[in-house]
């Protein structure tokens, strides 16, 4: 029973069983600026993970897209912290290796690497990641790059933390410490952009 | 009080905001030291993939912070302040999240108390002591000039460190109105702007982005002023894509720099892609 075994630890995290006192009013998903882009609103995506129906929950587009405005959060009348449990999923998703078809996961993921290998980010740096797999993007985008060029806003060159082996040492610390307990984590697998 | 500044990733490539922040700090001959080989502070990202990971980076900034005996860190950036305070709320709460965390932070020798205060640094400007300061500076009001007040949504989201309303907040209204502009009723100013999903999710954004510069225009606003690094990016970058004519999308530190009689070109005017010539 894979499905309830997820819905247990979903309930499992800080403020997760909350999603129990949810009474399906809609606020959330009515207040969502990112709906149109969302296969089910957060309402709809709650109802399917009381009711255990997980995989498609993991399936869908929605916690991804999610731009983490707390729209929904601030407004839900029980008081659920729908934007955590957000990127809960998000975290459990990877863990369970569902490749994402979102371009947002492989985003977050140049993120990452780019902050793990210099405790900064440069957008230019993580654009540079991200377009590799997401290269229609980078069509759509040639002009205004050139403008930051131009203006001098495209910084390629990074000012790293004075020490990256040591910061890189205190994340390798966390993700060891994250293992002993329940948390979530797991690399993003990078497959090729869908059409 | 001692403040310390926590300048995040994005203000170096931002359009004049560090210039601008920078001229009016300079010219009120204040001293706010940056937090020293601060990092990222992870942001949306990381609580998206590795929960530890994401506590760990706000709370090495916030301890940097403390060791240089500072009582407050203030950012200009919305994603910094809410990642901050997001991770000094659940560090507060949870013990046992807060020793690990300290494990990993032991691998540098730092370790994270959870004294410090979290400021935007609107709210910084905003502080009745500095407000007094800047006010008495003021050289040219602007007078004539009418702004809407973009506050996007992780200012007031999922809470703020003053009074202010979620959804209707009004310390920026209030520090425009200080300068001597005329601030518009601005029903967008916490409608978000799409952030990070801007990268991957354009189609879904450029509407988001629309609605907000087109409710400035109908109300009548000549500049839209933003308080975030994003949000100024997301609301001036698309703008060749909308057809809509074009608004200039302002920082609020830009603004003071003007009212206070300082160089244009000092406040890094020229780096907005929407250009910004309105006459004062
Ligand atoms: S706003 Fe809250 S109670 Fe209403 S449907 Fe959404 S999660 Fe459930
Ligand atoms: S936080 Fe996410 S789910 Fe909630 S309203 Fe904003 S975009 Fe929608």
């Amino acid at each position: 029973m894979e499905a309830r075994g997820l819905l247990k630890e979903l309930l499992e995290m800080p403020g997760g069983d909350q999603i129990l006192k949810c009474i399906q009013c809609g606020t959330c998903s009515g207040s969502c600026p990112m709906y149109q882009a969302m296969d089910y609103g957060p309402r709809r995506l709650f109802a399917m993970a009381k009711g255990g129906d997980f995989d498609e929950v993991f399936r869908s587009n929605t916690y991804w897209i999610c731009a983490s405005c707390y729209f929904c959060t601030v407004r839900c009348p029980r008081g659920i912290k729908i934007t955590d449990i957000m990127y809960a999923l998000k975290r459990m998703a990877v863990a369970r290796g569902y490749t994402p078809r979102e371009k947002s996961a492989y985003m977050y993921q140049a993120f990452k690497e780019t902050v793990e290998q210099y405790g900064r980010l440069s957008e230019a740096r993580m654009m540079q990641k991200y377009l590799t797999k997401a290269p229609m993007d980078a069509i759509k985008n040639a002009s205004l790059g050139l403008k930051l060029l131009l203006k001098k806003r495209m910084e390629f060159k990074v000012e790293p933390v004075k020490n990256p082996g040591t910061f890189k040492a205190m994340l390798e610390k966390a993700r060891e410490l994250a293992h002993e307990g329940s948390s979530q984590e797991g690399e993003v697998q990078w497959s090729p952009e869908e059409a | 009080m001692k403040t310390v500044f926590y300048p995040g990733c994005t203000l170096k490539s931002a359009a004049g905001y560090q210039e601008s922040i920078e001229a009016v700090l300079e010219a009120l001959e204040m001293e706010v030291p940056e937090v020293e080989d601060w990092n990222c502070c992870g942001a949306t990202a990381y609580f998206s993939l590795d929960e530890m990971a994401a506590l760990v980076l706000p709370a090495r900034v916030m301890a940097i912070a403390e060791e240089m005996g500072a009582d407050q860190v203030v950012t200009p950036c919305n994603a910094c302040y809410a990642t901050l305070r997001k991770a000094r709320a659940i560090l507060a709460e949870e013990e046992d999240l807060k020793e690990k965390v300290n494990k990993a932070l032991g691998v540098e020798g730092k370790l994270y108390r959870g004294r410090i205060q979290v400021r935007h640094l609107l709210d910084f400007f905003m502080e009745p002591q500095v407000r007094d300061t800047w006010k008495a500076r003021i050289q040219r009001p602007l007078k004539g000039l009418s702004v809407a007040p973009y506050y996007g949504c992780q200012y007031t989201r999922p809470q703020t460190d003053g009074e202010d309303h979620p959804e209707r907040p009004v310390t920026l209204d209030l520090f425009l109105e200080d300068l001597g502009a005329r601030v518009v009723d601005f029903t967008a100013k916490t409608y978000c702007c799409g952030a990070a999903q801007m990268v991957a999710h354009e189609d879904a954004c450029l509407p988001l982005v629309k609605r907000i510069l087109l409710d400035a225009r109908q109300k009548g606003a000549q500049a839209v002023v933003a308080i975030c690094p994003l949000c100024q990016f997301n609301l001036d970058a698309p703008q060749a894509k909308l057809n809509i004519g074009e608004m200039p999308v302002v920082y609020f530190t830009q603004l003071l720099g003007l009212a206070m009689g300082l160089e244009e070109r000092n406040l890094g005017l020229k780096k907005l892609l929407v250009p910004f010539k309105v006459a004062l």
